[in-house]
């Protein structure tokens, strides 16, 4: 567990499993576009699973008994079957893809066992999201000294990092006691994570 | 009375009887074998027997020539002297990022020279845009990422290529395809790690 996973880890862990589950959503609905594009680009997948599963988890943050263990898992293998593997596309987006799945895909597993280290993986898949897209949009060498660094310090990244904890840090807020409307609307606010339209093909 | 029982009552005897100063004397040999001053005085003769046992085999292993002798008091280093096998390097690295990532990606990672004549390895992944960010700081000396397109193996080929590395092997952290096997084959590298197994389609 690097240091930003801690961080996170260390921060979500007073919220109820409500809010670290709306904390899990709010991402899954900023890497959602990111599905999409793929799915334009490599005719592949079905980014409706990934909208009913996100549904899903709205309704569940109001009533958590509506739905049970199985139909969740139901929803887990759907998300899973239109999951891409890395090894069938070329296309740079697909590790875009991958990480939208995952990190819905880790959302339904935390409301069946509310093991904080799902709601942590998503935060690392939108973080990974970000790294990959800074390396590909400035065609960075890996090996150059200093890489990590020089991605780790790009505006974006400090971006979405910033963007990460002030969710976390509303949500533990004590005015913010009951997931409202409101709520939801007021952390959905802010652009996309990363620029689709700078992606380069590799 | 049956028959030996004589024997063996005289043994007993012996065996319980307190040992005295052949106690005392294996005592001494025994806390000087095992350098511990604190090593208790038999009460009986069976005790003194197993101690002066214990001793003796001590002794021996402790006398045993070159480098077949073990401190009973070293620490035997676990760490290997030889490199990681390529497939379990691939599997460190790929096991970096977490399980749903790993089930979609590989790790491949190839050995070579370079033009310098030094060894080197180098890992790519399945992944278009490269390693993630934990796979890159797991990354040991000698060991270079590499980008492009294409599954992991071939993406190894093509960056060693193009970068005057001679690869002589190269193994995968998923079962290597068999586009991929016979790449590495026209480019007579070794596939050290199992191929993927070809399911037969029945009639």
């Amino acid at each position: 567990m690097d240091a930003f996973e801690e961080n996170i880890q260390k921060k979500l862990m007073p919220l109820s499993n409500e809010k670290k589950l709306l904390f899990a959503l709010l991402v899954c609905e900023k890497l959602y576009p990111n599905y999409l594009y793929f799915q334009r680009r490599c005719d592949w997948g079905d980014s409706n699973v990934l909208l009913e599963a996100l549904e899903l988890m709205y309704q569940s943050l109001f009533n958590s008994s509506l739905f049970g263990n199985r139909e969740i898992e139901q929803y887990m293998n759907s998300v899973d079957t239109v999951t891409p593997d890395t090894e069938d596309f070329l296309d740079s987006s697909v590790s875009l893809a991958l990480d939208a799945c995952t990190a819905v895909y880790s959302s339904l597993n935390f409301m069946l066992d509310h093991d904080i280290e799902h709601i942590v993986a998503v935060a690392v898949y939108a973080r990974d999201t970000v790294y990959m897209s800074i390396v590909n949009r400035d065609e960075l060498d890996m090996n150059l000294k200093g890489m990590d660094a020089r991605v780790s310090s790009d505006p974006l990244m400090l971006k979405e990092i910033a963007r990460q904890l002030s969710v976390i840090e509303e949500l533990g807020n004590p005015k913010n006691k009951i997931i409202s409307d409101e709520l939801i609307q007021n952390l959905k606010r802010g652009d996309a994570i990363i620029d689709l339209s700078v992606l380069k093909d590799i | 009375m049956w028959p030996g029982e004589g024997l063996w009552r005289t043994i007993k005897t012996w065996w319980n009887a307190p040992s005295g100063n052949y106690g005392q004397a294996v005592q001494s040999v025994a806390a000087q074998s095992f350098s511990a001053s604190d090593m208790p005085v038999p009460q009986t003769n069976g005790e003194a027997l197993f101690m002066s046992m214990a001793a003796a085999a001590y002794n021996t292993g402790h006398s045993a020539p070159g480098n077949l002798k073990i401190s009973a008091r070293t620490n035997v280093s676990v760490e290997s002297p030889e490199p990681v096998s390529l497939g379990q390097r691939a599997i460190e690295i790929h096991s970096e990022v977490k399980p749903a990532t790993q089930s979609r990606t590989t790790i491949a990672v190839g050995e070579g020279t370079d033009a310098s004549g030094n060894t080197v390895r180098v890992v790519g992944s399945s992944e278009p845009n490269g390693l993630r960010k934990q796979q890159i700081a797991a990354l040991k000396p000698g060991e270079i990422a590499a980008t492009g397109p294409g599954h992991a193996e071939v993406t190894v080929m093509n960056y060693a290529k193009a970068n005057d590395i001679n690869i002589k092997s190269v193994g995968a952290s998923r079962p290597i395809c068999f586009n991929c096997a016979l790449q590495i084959q026209a480019n007579g590298v070794a596939a050290v790690t199992p191929l993927k197994v070809v399911k037969k389609v029945s009639q």
